[in-house]
């Protein structure tokens, strides 16, 4: 896996509703993340509306819906204008999911989560080297939030993505939210799953505010982030410098200051572990 | 015996609700009409916990309906509260898939409410909800050049009235789609 590359820095997921935000605020965001579907099969003003990013910010495609996880593997046309779009971007890396949407010919509808067993591990190793033959970009893989927990699982989360980094040769997307949604619906403490990562897997992070509901805390993408958040993040930080570190939010763009403040505080403090280790 | 794997019963559990409450209540009712014979499947299905499967389920249909919702904004506010029980009723008859399966999605539910639900709607109304589905259709496959005749104008309605309201004049509209760019709209 080829990650050579300099830090990226802080970013943020363009959303249309973000657009005018975004470029009115270029000096505080170094980096957009896109996602890949929203780009494919669309429109000319669409494309048009990718080309304008890419000319003006550094672009990760993140894509939702390879259903790497699945059993009855990739679908060749998605994956073929997957390609396409992401050599169009021509991005430092692409990203997806530990996950399947797609099973019994019809989607789930959203990211399903899967065992954390050796079936699982051999058929996304499987799919995994279908899509690294198609497409050339190292590719990093993002843990997902899991309201169920199915039965059959043989290892821990960090076993897992450990073996799995290493298996496939790609990177980790590790998305703090979800590790302490899943630390809070799950019981158990997301800074032992840090401890037990390898963390020289992790190349980017997310992070966005949670919301805690009677009987589960949910990723709605929708909430300033909270003070736990970041410090899960400051922890991430003092054993790795991830290459790039995003804020995820899907709702409520009318409150910019607390889009804003998040950017803020993540760069200010980007900056000073940055600084500090150089 | 059914041919199912895992996840091909999990799918149909995640998004078919009455799978899913039959799952719930009767599982071994549910192997039988499901012809699930292999035990190793069985042993997997029968330690999945109800709450936690219910909460996925639940979220998956809330979240498909909140991006219809999105794309929908006039067929929202003319359904007002009872959005969510004509979406939920809907989505137990049709799953959507593919990289537009949120506007997949958007457009079924304009052909429910269009066909199964004209009644509780006035013709104004039905010519709405056709724009909005329309309006949705032609981000996945651009109308090189479309009009469509209105008798009330979508923009007044979203930007004037308060949602919920009905629209009360008739304003002849022309809605051109041009190269699949944008939608201009003329009314007199």
């Amino acid at each position: 896996m080829n990650m050579n590359f300099d830090h990226i820095g802080s970013g943020i997921g363009f959303r249309p509703e973000l657009k005018s935000y975004i470029f009115l605020n270029r000096d505080k965001i170094d980096f957009l993340e896109i996602i890949a579907d929203h780009y494919i099969d669309v429109p000319q003003w669409k494309i048009d509306e990718l080309k304008l990013l890419k000319e003006n910010f550094i672009l990760i495609p993140h894509a939702i819906n390879l259903s790497l996880g699945s059993i009855k593997g990739i679908d060749d046309n998605y994956l073929n204008k997957l390609k396409d779009l992401i050599n169009f971007i021509n991005p430092p890396y692409w990203s997806e999911h530990i996950a399947y949407t797609q099973a019994h010919n019809s989607d789930v509808g959203h990211l399903s989560p899967v065992i954390f067993n050796n079936e699982t591990l051999s058929q996304l190793s499987e799919n995994i080297n279908q899509i690294k033959s198609v497409i050339k970009y190292p590719l990093i893989l993002e843990n997902i939030t899991y309201h169920v927990n199915l039965p059959g699982r043989t290892f821990s989360d960090a076993e897992f993505l450990n073996i799995l980094c290493e298996k496939c040769d790609i990177g980790l997307l590790l998305d703090i939210t979800n590790l302490y949604i899943n630390s809070k619906n799950f019981n158990f403490n997301p800074y032992h799953i840090i401890d037990n990562l390898n963390v020289e897997n992790i190349i980017q992070l997310h992070y966005v505010g949670y919301e805690s509901h009677p009987f589960q805390t949910v990723d709605t993408h929708a909430q300033k982030t909270q003070n736990e958040i970041f410090e899960l993040m400051e922890y991430v930080f003092k054993k790795k410098m991830p290459k790039a570190v995003l804020l995820e939010r899907d709702e409520r763009f009318e409150f910019f200051n607390e889009i804003e403040d998040d950017l803020l505080r993540t760069k200010t403090m980007l900056n000073q572990y940055l600084h500090g280790k150089l | 015996m059914a041919n199912y794997n895992h996840q091909d019963i999990l799918n149909i559990i995640y998004t078919q609700k009455n799978a899913r409450d039959l799952f719930i209540i009767n599982r071994d009712q549910f192997y039988t009409d499901f012809k699930i014979e292999n035990p190793k499947l069985i042993h997997f299905l029968n330690e999945i916990e109800n709450d936690q499967l219910l909460f996925f389920a639940n979220g998956l249909t809330a979240k498909r309906k909140h991006a219809v919702h999105s794309l929908l904004p006039i067929t929202a506010h003319l359904l007002e509260q009872e959005f969510t029980e004509h979406f939920n009723n809907f989505s137990q008859k049709y799953v959507p898939k593919g990289v537009h399966k949120h506007h997949d999605d958007a457009i079924e539910f304009c052909l429910f409410l269009i066909k199964e639900k004209k009644h509780i709607f006035s013709k104004l109304q039905l010519n709405l909800i056709e724009f909005e589905k329309d309006c949705v259709s032609n981000f996945i496959t651009p109308f090189k050049f479309k009009f469509k005749l209105l008798k009330v104008n979508p923009v007044n309605f979203l930007m004037k009235l308060k949602p919920g309201a009905i629209p009360s004049k008739n304003i002849i509209t022309l809605v051109l789609w041009m190269n699949g760019n944008y939608k201009i709209i003329i009314s007199f």
